[in-house]
């Protein structure tokens, strides 16, 4: 394996329907520095590195090692390179061990015999890489035992294994403790030194200040900023990443009634929820912003009833009494959209009719045998492909033949259908086009107006600055502060979930 | 007007591999194979269709919910046994055959109960009640045929109506309309593609995904009680080995030739209907061409296999 010194990615553009992800963007890493990438969710960070990892080919621009151009069809191809990704999400074969999953793409083989694996080569092998990564986890071990952290060192030491002389860090942090986020951090030093070219994405700013060298920062798809961290202030950095021109805040929608409507006491569950209590306002948007890992989802799914819970209970405030209401119960109220529409948010294979009255068919039913009224279906997914300028042939059409966000937008129709009193939404317009999105947001911002609650979690911080009455801020499983009206603003909120003040 | 109805009836409900997989078989059949379409024959076919035709649209009820059923049919011999008992001691059909429904129900909801609620695979169980259902009629019978069936069952179900109709076409045709009527027009049928279709969306839509799944298995063994009757009708005996393991084979291709997926959430009773014609003229065929059973069950078995690939090609 050779052993590059620079990589360089020049002027690169992607673009893909409807969105330009990436405009003219360039970066340079050189052996022996750590360079950050910083940016919000959106802004391009996994576009560009999936360009450079061969799973995405960019529109213009190349990618140069030790100044020769390299072409990258493939993510093998990117391996074959010296390129290696250390993700946020590990792979590995959870039945084998430790040493197994080092080596999984090129285990040892035994000199006579050539198809069998020699098992004392592999586990010296592991002991040598591991040692070097100054870790004592016993390669003999199965990888299921080991913690999050040590099993982002057994990535690490897989990319090693390979020889591999450019590393990519993915937010690799964001679900690990501290004592071994610290671990992680003297890794990631030590590869430095012995010269490896190093790319550490991160949204933690202050990781980002102590690890680097040099950053850059991305936002809607641009390099705004790069520099070095001894020249820059946190402040500076938190400008580039939010955007210069503070975002004012001209809401159509503000609530002033503050009328009590739903009460959560005491949703604990295990490290994940820590005792979490709050309220929601009729007609108000509640912001809950969190980073990934923070326990956002966690929240959701245990408020509805779909996660298991260690306690937790809900009251309704009607008619000036408080009662307690069933998880399940408080479920038929709601509308609920999922962070990821493709896992439990949509019918694939079935027609927009069909998903939009999915969560409405009693009303669709007639008579002792509930026979469903299909004409009225189709009338009703007419109007919502209407209002909510659905694009799609017709109302037959599958929901595996529309984009992004039309998908997104065929299961707020699904919602509305239902007509809830409460709508909880779990990133809204995660991978959605830029006017999708605008079109979403309004759309939320006119249910509040008519009275509905809503409850936004979305790690676009944007998004919740600019929709909600009042933000909740999620970390490690707690609230840690609380914003409302023209207090909510970008850079409080930043630096609050990075954790520099409380 | 009706004509453009049902070609969009057929395009739209993945019909149209099934349907002209039948009408191309049966014009290459009818010319290159002797006797096969005098009306004899075609009537021994439908009565056969008549057959397996409740094991099948039990079936499709369950693959569309996205699981399988292995066992319903060995729950037919434990059905047939059972309920034979009683019919011969009693003497009456009403009661023989109401037992016959109850010992499938009761095998629908012991899959049912296993697979909605207690979360257990769909294959695991249902292989398992396959097993359990054979041995409980073996068991039962001590291995021995049970004779004397009431006549009025015999000649009920062997009655050829109007002097040509197979009793179990007319049966079969009946439970068609009924459990399509009852898939594609009420909510409960909608639930059940819906759970299918994807079980998470499901859940969160507020189906109730426990109860379509319970549901599905009763059907599908009630369905074998049926068979159970009508089989017990037509061979004048009741046997530890009503249906042949093959025909199991037949059921899962049939289903699957109908556009049912074995991912679920597709399918349809009149596509597992046509598809189970397909099956059994292919059946058929061989049987008057002479075809030993042995090497028939070879080739059924690659249709099988290539009807699964079907599955994954359509799902591409």
């Amino acid at each position: 394996m050779k052993n590059s010194s620079i990589i360089e990615m020049k002027t690169i553009t992607k673009t893909f329907p409807g969105v330009i992800a990436l405009d003219n963007v360039s970066l340079k890493a050189k052996s022996g520095e750590i360079v950050g990438l910083v940016g919000v969710n959106g802004a391009g960070k996994s576009t560009l590195m999936n360009i450079l990892g061969g799973v995405y080919k960019a529109n213009k621009g190349s990618i140069f090692i030790d100044e020769k151009e390299v072409e990258f069809n493939y993510p093998s191809d990117a391996t074959r390179s010296g390129i290696s990704f250390i993700h946020q999400e590990l792979n590995y074969f959870a039945s084998q061990s430790v040493a197994e999953n080092i080596f999984m793409s090129d285990l040892p083989m035994n000199k006579n015999i050539s198809f069998i694996i020699s098992k004392s080569k592999l586990f010296q092998d592991a002991q040598k890489i591991l040692k070097l990564l100054d870790s004592n986890i016993d390669p003999n071990q199965a990888i299921e035992e080991l913690s999050v952290g040590e099993k982002q060192i057994i990535e690490i030491a897989r990319a090693l294994s390979k020889g591999n002389n450019i590393v990519i860090f993915d937010e690799p942090s964001s679900s690990l403790s501290i004592s071994e986020k610290n671990k992680l951090f003297a890794t990631v030093n030590s590869l430095k030194k012995e010269g490896k070219i190093i790319i550490y994405i991160s949204h933690f700013l202050n990781e980002i200040q102590s690890l680097c060298d040099r950053f850059y920062v991305l936002r809607n798809g641009k390099m705004v900023g790069e520099g070095y961290i001894k020249d820059s202030s946190k402040n500076e950095i938190i400008k580039l990443v939010a955007g210069k021109e503070v975002i004012l805040k001209n809401k159509i929608h503000l609530n002033e009634k503050k009328e009590k409507f739903i009460e959560f006491q005491n949703f604990s569950y295990g490290e994940k929820l820590k005792d979490i209590n709050f309220f929601l306002n009729k007609g108000e948007i509640l912001g809950i912003w969190g980073l990934m890992g923070s326990g956002r989802t966690e929240l959701l799914r245990s408020l509805l009833g779909l996660d298991k819970k260690d306690s937790g209970e809900i009251f309704v405030y009607e008619d000036q009494n408080s009662n307690p209401i069933s998880p399940k119960d408080f479920r038929k109220r709601c509308g609920f959209v999922t962070e990821n529409r493709r896992v439990d948010g949509l019918f694939l294979g079935e027609s927009i009719i069909k998903n939009i009255t999915s969560s409405n068919l009693l009303s669709y039913s007639e008579g002792k045998l509930n026979i469903i009224n299909t004409k009225q279906e189709v009338k009703d997914a007419e109007f919502f492909i209407n209002q909510l300028a659905i694009k799609t042939p017709n109302s037959f059409t599958r929901l595996e033949n529309l984009s992004g966000g039309n998908q997104q937008k065929v299961i707020f129709g699904k919602w509305l259908n239902k007509k809830p009193e409460i709508l909880i939404l779990d990133e809204p317009t995660r991978g959605v086009d830029v006017e999708a999105k605008q079109e979403i947001a309004s759309l939320v911002l006119s249910l509040a107006r008519e009275g509905v609650s809503v409850i936004l979690v979305s790690s676009e911080l944007e998004e919740i600055v600019n929709m909600s009455d009042r933000v909740l801020v999620l970390r490690d499983g707690i609230f840690c502060h609380e914003a409302a009206g023209n207090l909510i603003n970008e850079e409080s909120l930043m630096s609050i979930s990075l954790g520099s003040k409380r | 007007m009706i004509i453009s109805n049902f070609k969009n009836f057929i395009l739209s409900n993945n019909l149209t591999i099934p349907f002209s997989i039948c009408i191309i078989a049966a014009i290459i059949f009818s010319f290159t194979v002797p006797n096969f379409s005098d009306l004899r024959n075609i009537l021994n076919i439908f009565e056969q269709l008549g057959v397996l035709g409740f094991l099948a649209i039990g079936m499709t009820f369950v693959m569309i919910s996205g699981g399988i059923d292995l066992s319903s049919y060995t729950t037919v011999s434990a059905a047939a046994v059972v309920g034979a008992t009683v019919m011969v001691a009693t003497e009456s059909v009403f009661l023989g055959s109401s037992v016959m429904i109850l010992v499938g129900l009761f095998f629908g909801i012991l899959n049912g109960i296993a697979i909605a609620y207690l979360k257990m695979i769909p294959f695991i169980v249902t292989l398992s009640t396959m097993v359990l259902a054979q041995g409980f009629a073996i068991w039962f019978t001590k291995a021995q045929s049970i004779y004397g069936l009431p006549d009025g069952l015999i000649y009920f179900i062997t009655d050829r109506v109007f002097g040509y109709l197979p009793m179990p076409a007319i049966l079969i045709s009946f439970a068609a309309i009924i459990s399509g009527y009852f898939l594609y027009y009420t909510k409960k049928g909608r639930e059940i593609y819906l759970t299918g279709s994807n079980e998470l969306t499901a859940e969160i839509s507020n189906i109730n995904i426990n109860l379509s799944k319970l549901l599905v298995y009763i059907i599908s063994g009630v369905m074998a009680g049926i068979t159970a009757i009508v089989l017990s009708g037509i061979v004048e005996t009741s046997t530890t080995s009503m249906v042949r393991d093959e025909r199991l084979m037949d059921i899962i291709a049939a289903t699957v030739i109908g556009g049912a997926s074995l991912k679920g959430g597709t399918g349809s009773i009149i596509g597992t209907l046509l598809g189970l014609l397909f099956i059994t003229m292919l059946g058929n065929v061989f049987n008057l061409l002479g075809v030993s059973p042995f090497i028939a069950i070879v080739i059924k078995g690659l249709v099988l296999v290539a009807v699964v690939g079907l599955d994954v090609f359509r799902n591409k």
